[in-house]
């Protein structure tokens, strides 16, 4: 091994530039992409990349300066410190451990949505209620986390239908972390919202996530409930929910289903009339009741990429014409592909945020590693349940399968993942190859979560790369 | 056609597609990681003879072998590239961790 390999280069430095480590796939039909050990990237060709690695690319060739300034090559020894930092800085928050904390306060819903997983339009308090024993339990587990930022999210079933223990909830994570950064967060129908609601919420700092899937026909078609106005009831709390506590406290979470397919303008334009300032174009996931009805609201990946190219492009539309509206995949990937930034997104990191970056305690007690873990244990597969609330914690972490699970799907690791050049833009997803492919690992050229996470991070590449007035949009959503 | 190193391949009689690369470029390893990532399109085997790597591969369409070299090129070239780069790539993991505690 020499690291002094000399390469061809410009005579206006003697001093001979060392090959850095890289990664590079195919772009296109004409164009490779190729990714630094720290993340920087460079679109380029094939001749360009073995020149570059035979130590043969001419000084003239248009690029030579790129590579060197993108740290391909370096004359400098600090590089490496430089690299090493770009990479200690993406994973800068795994030593926070887990900073998401879901609750399960109640399954019960006054929605029959077929995407839903986990929900029971059901009277029954004592059968999908969360106590407060159990949040108790559940809590002692939250502040064992040693992360300075917790975010306690309420999840249902339709929340507000237990406000009594969120409130419960609230009251006591505030003592226990008086020490602490925490935020809370209810994910919300909006359904039942009513005034005292909203001035605890206020007084509380409350952010709400509400459920919406686009225009009323999209919305109220993938989101039943008696008398068929989701659409109008989420509309009408709203505009009471912002009035009171603020524009910024509520986002708004859609779910793609086969009928959203054909409506991505009109979604992007909905999420525009209703004042939103971000969309995030989510997959459908294929759990529970999601899976039993994949023939009527499933679709393949390639159908989704479709979907959301041509719902990023009006997105970005509407950023020319000068309303300000984010996508927020898109954002998260840039984040990861322009900047060295750490992203807290659990489904998308590596290792899995399984477990270190969430965690979900069920109305029942049950920990799981993800909320799609609690949806899997609906149709009877309980693989990603680490225990219960009433466990030590340190069995909770240690003594589950979380620990090989987190190990051996790191994208360092995994099949085809490990040669990839996108491995420090993407991640990995253990529940969802163990739920479609059998086992946590996966089998990436089978795998939906591979193809859409390529397809999408070289559409936002070429974006950058051919198409000025989306670079310049994209880019002013970048810190 | 994709442009191949050095080899030659042949579709047989069963239908399958026989193609022998020069070991002195191919190693089985990115014969190997090239058939996986073709795996959705077909199934196949590799392995070594004296002085080739031979891969044999059913199924998939007209396309496939050129899928297969073109990926197996780019292998060749990942190989290269690690064989000069290995070693610095240690040394940045070992500077990045060599901060905390699992270094």
């Amino acid at each position: 091994m020499n690291l002094n390999r000399t390469f061809l280069q410009p005579e206006k430095n003697s001093q001979p530039a060392t090959l850095l480590p890289f990664r590079f796939v195919p772009l296109d039909e004409l164009r490779y992409v190729a990714v630094n050990a720290g993340g920087e990237h460079i679109v380029t060709d094939r001749n360009a990349i073995e020149s570059l690695i035979d130590g043969k690319l001419p000084v003239e060739h248009p690029q030579a300066d790129d590579f060197e300034a993108r740290h391909f090559l370096s004359r400098e020894k600090t590089t490496i410190a430089m690299l090493a930092s770009q990479i200690r800085t993406r994973l800068s928050g795994l030593p926070d451990f887990t900073g998401l904390h879901m609750f399960v306060v109640t399954l019960r819903c006054d929605h029959s949505c077929q995407y839903c997983q986990v929900s029971r339009v059901s009277e029954d308090r004592a059968a999908f209620d969360m106590t407060p024993e159990t949040a108790d339990a559940a809590l002692a587990h939250v502040f064992k986390s040693p992360s300075p930022h917790i975010k306690i999210e309420f999840q249902g079933g339709e929340t507000l239908l237990n406000f009594e223990l969120i409130k419960y909830i609230i009251e006591k994570a505030m003592i226990l972390g008086a020490n602490r950064d925490i935020q809370f967060v209810i994910a919300t129908n909006l359904g039942f919202i009513d005034e005292e609601i909203i001035n605890y919420c206020r007084d509380k700092q409350v952010f709400f996530s509400v459920s919406l899937d686009g225009p009323a026909f999209l919305h109220d078609a993938n989101r039943p409930r008696p008398g068929n106005d989701s659409h109008a009831r989420v509309k009408n709390a709203l505009h009471r929910v912002r009035n009171s506590l603020g524009v910024e406290r509520v986002s708004a979470l859609m779910t793609t289903t086969k009928l959203s397919l054909s409506y991505p303008k009109e979604i992007v334009d909905e999420y525009v009339s209703l004042g939103f300032d971000t969309i995030f174009l989510r997959p459908l996931s294929d759990y529970g009741f999601a899976s039993r009805s994949r023939g009527k609201i499933g679709y393949q990946s390639n159908a989704f990429v479709d979907f959301f190219k041509v719902a990023l492009d009006r997105v970005i539309k509407w950023n020319l014409k000068g309303t300000r509206i984010v996508e927020a995949y898109t954002h998260l990937l840039l984040r990861r592909i322009l900047t060295s930034y750490p992203t807290g997104y659990v489904d998308l990191q590596s290792p899995s945020g399984m477990g270190i970056g969430a965690l979900l305690y069920n109305y029942n007690g049950k920990v799981y590693t993800a909320d799609e873990g609690r949806m899997l244990a609906e149709m009877g597969d309980d693989t990603f349940c680490i225990g219960h609330v009433n466990d030590d914690y340190g069995n909770l972490i240690h003594g589950s399968n979380l620990v090989p699970m987190l190990r051996e799907s790191m994208v360092e690791a995994v099949p085809m993942c490990s040669d990839c050049a996108f491995n420090l833009y993407c991640g990995t997803d253990p529940l969802y190859h163990y739920r479609s492919q059998g086992d946590w690992v996966g089998h990436r050229p089978t795998s939906d979560f591979c193809f859409r996470n390529m397809e999408i991070i070289k559409h936002l590449i070429c974006l950058l790369e051919d198409d000025r007035e989306s670079r310049e949009v994209l880019m002013s959503w970048m810190p | 056609m994709v442009w191949m190193e050095t080899g030659s391949w042949q579709e047989m009689a069963d239908g399958s597609v026989f193609i022998r690369l020069d070991a002195k470029i191919y190693s089985e390893t990115a014969a190997l990681k090239a058939l996986h990532e073709v795996s959705a399109l077909c199934t196949g085997t590799v392995s070594r003879a004296s002085n080739s790597v031979e891969v044999r591969l059913t199924g998939g369409d007209s396309t496939l072998v050129e899928n297969f070299l073109r990926r197996a090129n780019d292998y060749v070239l990942r190989e290269k590239l690690d064989k000069q780069t290995a070693a610095l790539r240690d040394l940045i993991l070992a500077h990045t961790f060599s901060k905390t505690d699992l270094s």
